[in-house]
This record gives structure tokens, sequence and C-alpha cells, in this order.
């Protein structure tokens, strides 16, 4: 460590923190990260990067390959689906619902999660044991089918899909903050607070919490990929998403009568499927390697 | 320990008592289920008489009782469409699901065991990152998609694979490794960082100066020793396959449970859709139960955190 200031001069010709910071990442994770931002903005951006209305039926250019193939029609880069609507600005839309389902339930998750696994850790006793019962219920059944009963109960809408998403994986935050908590909730820094007479909210909020936040960061990308293979599944079943809206996994569903004569329509969105996967994955397994979180899987 | 095994029965049944409780309510809540059932226009009278025959007209408590009566009595209703016990129905498509879920297991461990022990012996090789880069691939890329993406080389392109059915050898091949594919990977990445584990022990450096072969000390040695978090990520992951198969079974047209359970959905079958349910979280809390129970016995300090 040395102790030499740079002059003035010197230090704006340095790289900023953050570019500095860039710098360390992996090459590998730095690439992830551009992906991620690409499909991101490419998703809210959807409306105006999507070259062609996505709902725009031509059924005079039906089943087109992308280009490249023969019989490609210009202006289709991955070609027409059955009914001569744009394979791209689908899949563009597609990732819009596909990213937004996913983001809507990880928040919902991450909040009814961590909220019932602070006060499970840290009130202790009934309320505990209550929370812990729900936990090993939810654990007990896979997932898949309590969505599926919730779909065949309460229907088919987004409300209904917010909700099994929003429902799907809150265990997985309440079981790592509640194990957390009940770390910290004996060291020194949490019980001198409680002496000098700090309330349990800002007990809770300002001190647990920050320091709860890597694991939770960790597993909200596990969650991600999850809600985004979830929310896929289901309305690859058709009991999600529902036409005309299309999610990445109902386009992959709907063209399933198709894969004999037009796989594009099937491989475009599946392969968005993949990439969108394995970018969040290695995102979070390079988080979790550099936060140092060791997760009980 | 008989005390700790109670313990831990007691919890497994009263969360299959809750899950009954839940199941039987969220069906009931759902609005007339009878609007389901009949097709439109049907008469008022004829209507009533069908409420009056299903039980729908008795108090929900009543309704309740029978529903746990019956249920004890091993009678689990009858399928709305089919008009035959729902436990027949499931009984037919058992074989199917079984054949497919032991065929994805057997090839996660015959595959994925020793691809993790070659993984872990020639780490820093180009062999061993092959195998770890497809291992997260398969971990990473969804079972349904991996399924479609099958699909489209082998059935579709070179038109080598069935798309659809199980008659032959031939059929099991796309359905297990899509199913299998997450289980294998964690079978890999498990067995390797186990035996890496155990690699490093003072105990098989002993052994190694003793002059005990290199085969010996691998597999007698060192994987009897790295079996037991292996075996633990199986139990783990018998969750995630058994959500998994249901959707691979409809992608391939598969004859079994989860193929039933999305047809159920699909058309509102509530008694079947219920049973499915009921079964498959029956058998998770029992998998769950059986390896707690199995963990108190190979090692005690399990019992003390009960």
């Amino acid at each position: 460590m040395t102790l030499a200031f740079p002059s003035l001069a010197e230090a704006d010709r340095r790289p900023s923190r953050a570019l500095k910071a860039w710098r360390r990442i992996p090459l590998g994770i730095r690439l992830c990260f551009l992906v991620a931002a690409l499909l991101v903005l490419a998703a809210a951006l959807a409306p105006w990067v999507s070259p062609m209305d996505p709902d725009h039926q031509s059924l005079l250019s039906r089943l087109r390959p992308p280009v490249g193939f023969e019989r490609a029609k210009a202006g289709y880069l991955l070609g027409t689906d059955q009914l001569g609507r744009d394979v791209l600005s689908r899949c563009i839309h597609g990732l819009t619902v596909t990213l937004g389902m996913a983001a809507l339930g990880a928040t919902i998750s991450l909040t009814l999660g961590t909220g019932l696994g602070l006060l499970s850790g840290y009130v202790g006793g009934r309320v505990d044991d209550a929370i812990m019962a729900v936990v090993d219920i939810q654990i007990a059944v896979p997932f898949t089918l309590v969505a599926l009963l919730v779909v065949a109960i309460a229907g088919t809408g987004v409300e209904v899909l917010i909700l099994v998403l929003g429902i799907a994986y809150w265990e997985q935050y309440a079981r790592i903050v509640r194990g957390q908590v009940l770390a910290l909730r004996s060291l020194p820094f949490v019980e001198a607070g409680r002496a000098i007479g700090m309330s349990n909210s800002r007990l809770l909020f300002r001190h647990i919490l920050p320091n709860v936040a890597s694991p939770i960061i960790v597993q909200a990308t596990l969650v991600i990929s999850n809600l985004i293979l979830l929310e896929s599944s289901l309305s690859f079943l058709g009991l999600g998403i529902q036409p005309p809206t299309a999610s990445l996994g109902s386009m992959v569903g709907q063209g399933r009568d198709y894969m004999a004569s037009a796989p594009w329509i099937v491989a475009a969105p599946a392969l968005l499927i993949v990439a969108v996967a394995l970018v969040v994955l290695l995102i979070g397994d390079w988080l979790r390697d550099s936060l140092d979180v060791r997760l009980s899987d | 320990m008989l005390r700790y095994m109670s313990i831990r029965t007691a919890r497994a049944l009263l969360t299959l008592w809750v899950i009954l409780t839940v199941v039987f309510v969220a069906t009931r809540i759902s609005g007339d289920t009878i609007d389901f059932l009949l097709p439109e226009g049907t008469d008022p009278d004829s209507r009533a008489a069908m409420v009056q025959y299903l039980g729908l007209d008795r108090s929900i408590i009543e309704q309740y009782a029978i529903y746990v009566r019956e249920f004890l009595g091993g009678h689990f209703g009858l399928s709305f469409y089919e008009r035959r016990p729902v436990e027949v129905i499931y009984l037919e498509r058992l074989g199917p699901s079984l054949a497919l879920y032991a065929s994805a297991l057997i090839l996660a461990i015959v595959l994925g065991m020793p691809l993790g022990i070659v993984a872990a012996l020639k780490r820093n090789t180009a062999l061993a990152r092959g195998i770890m880069t497809a291992a997260f691939l398969g971990y990473a890329i969804p079972n349904f998609v991996l399924a479609i993406l099958l699909l489209l080389i082998f059935s579709f392109h070179l038109g080598w694979l069935p798309s659809a059915g199980a008659a032959t050898p031939a059929h099991y091949v796309m359905p297990t490794l899509a199913v299998g594919s997450v289980l294998l990977a964690a079978v890999v990445r498990f067995t390797r960082s186990s035996m890496l584990d155990v690699l490093s022990q003072d105990y098989l450096r002993t052994a190694r100066a003793k002059g005990v072969s290199e085969r010996v000390l691998v597999l007698r040695h060192a994987l009897r020793n790295a079996l037991i978090p292996i075996l633990t990520v199986i139990g783990l992951q018998v969750t995630n396959v058994l959500g998994a198969a249901v959707i691979i079974e409809t992608v391939f047209a598969w004859p079994g449970l989860g193929e039933q359970i999305v047809l159920a959905t699909i058309r509102r079958d509530y008694p079947t859709l219920q049973f499915g349910v009921l079964g498959f979280a029956a058998v998770v809390v029992t998998v769950n139960l059986a390896v707690d129970l199995l963990y108190s016995v190979v090692d005690p300090r399990v019992r003390v955190g009960g």
C-alpha cells in the first residue's frame, strides 16, 4: 500500500472508479452484462426497435423462412409465422412480456419472502413456527402443479399469472433471510444496538437487512431464471399468456404444430429463452463467487 | 430416536392434511364447478338435479367432512370427463411415468458420476473444462426448451427419432434426456466438487503413501465418501424432476401421469387434478421423510436439530 497522492492532473487522466471496477470483471462476464443490457434495452424499447407490428398479419407471405434461405422474403429477418407475422418482431415483444413477467414475479417474491423471513428470524417463537410450516408445505409440492391448480381454478389471466409467479419462489428468500437473521441476531453489533435503545424496526432495516443483502441478490438471479422458466412453461402449455399477446414460451407452444414445415417459428424464441437463461445464470454464478456467498442449494 | 421419528412423521402427515384442505378450499371458492361440467343451455331443473346428485347443495363443512372421510376410505372421486375413479385413471399411467423417471435417474447416475469423477481427477484440462461447460449448459437450458430443440433436430431435421408416444426404446431417448438433463448436470457438478473435497483429505494421502493403486483409491476410498452429498443432491432434485416431467410428458405425448394432470387442468377436471396434485405431494413428502429418517440413522447429530 503506497501513500503517494496523485496530482490533480494525474487524477484526471486516471480511469474513474466505476470503470476500474468494470475492468476487474472477467471478460466473459462483461460480455454477459453487455448481452443482458442489450436484451433489456430491446425489451424496454420493443415498440421502437422491432421492425414491424408484431400482430400484423400478411396472409400472402405465410411461413416464409429466415433471410438466407430459399423463399425468404426481404425485410423479414427471421421469417414469418403461420399467419404471416414477423417472427423477429414477435420475439422482441415476447421478450418484453417474458422479462417483464419475471421482473414482476421476482419483485413480489423478494418483498414477500424477505419480509416474512425477517419476521420469522427476528420474532421467532410461534410466528417462526407458522411461517416455516407454510415454507415446508410449499417445498412439498412441485410448484408446476400448484401453478396448474391455480390456473385451473382462477383461469388464464395476466393477473393470475403474476400471482402465480409472485408466490412461486418466495420461500427461497424466506429461508435464506431467516437463517441469516438467526445468525446475526446474537452478534455484538445487534446487541449493542439493542442496548442503546434502538427500535426494532431500525435494527432490522438499517442494521440487519444490509447484512443480508448479498445472499438475497445472488438468490434473486436464481429466482429470475426460475421464473422465466416457469412463465415460459405455463405459456408453452397455453396456460399462461394468452394470444394475441405472446411471450417467448407461448410462441414456442403455438409454433409446435409447424415444427416439421417451419422450424424457425419455434427455434427463434426457444434459442432466445436459452440465451436469456444462460446470461442470467452466468451473472448469478459470478455474483455468488465475487460476493462470496455460500448458499445451501 | 423414536421421539424424533414420530415428530417428523407427525409433521409430514400434518403437511399432507394441510395440502388436502387447501386443495379442497381452492377448488370450492372458484365459483360454480357445475358451470364447467354442464353444456351450455342446460335447463334449470336438470342443473338442480345435477347439483343435488353431486352433493354440491350441502354446506361446505358437510362437503369437507364427506371429502375427508371418502379420502381416508380410499375413494378419491370420479373424473368429471371419464366418469371413472381417478385412481384407476392414474394407475394406468403410472407405468410409463415410472419408466421415464427411472431412465432419467439411471442416465443421471450412470453418466453423471463418471463424468464428475473425470472432471475432478483431470481438473484444469480441456476435457474437464468441456465436461463442466456441458454440465452448465444442461443446468441452464430449461427442460422443455431442450425437448423442443431435440425434437427439431432429431425428429424433424434428421428424422432419426420418433416425436411422440412411448412404444419402443427409441421413444425413450429424447424424453429421458429432456427430463434428466438438469439432474444429470447437478450430479456432474456435485460429484466433481464432492470428489475434490475428499481427494484433498489426509487419509487419501496416507492410502496413496501405502501404495494403494490409483484405481482402488478413487473408487473404494474417495468415491464412497463422496457419495453422501451426491445422494443428497439427487434427493433434493426429486421435486424439480417431477415438475419438469409433467411438462416434458406433454411435449412428447407421453402416456404418463404428468400429461394427465395437464389435460385435467385444461379441461378443468377438478377431481382428477386434485388427486394428481395430492399424489405428487404425498410422494415428495414421503421421500423427504425417508431421507430425513435415514440421515438420523446414519448421523445421530441430525436428531438434535429436529
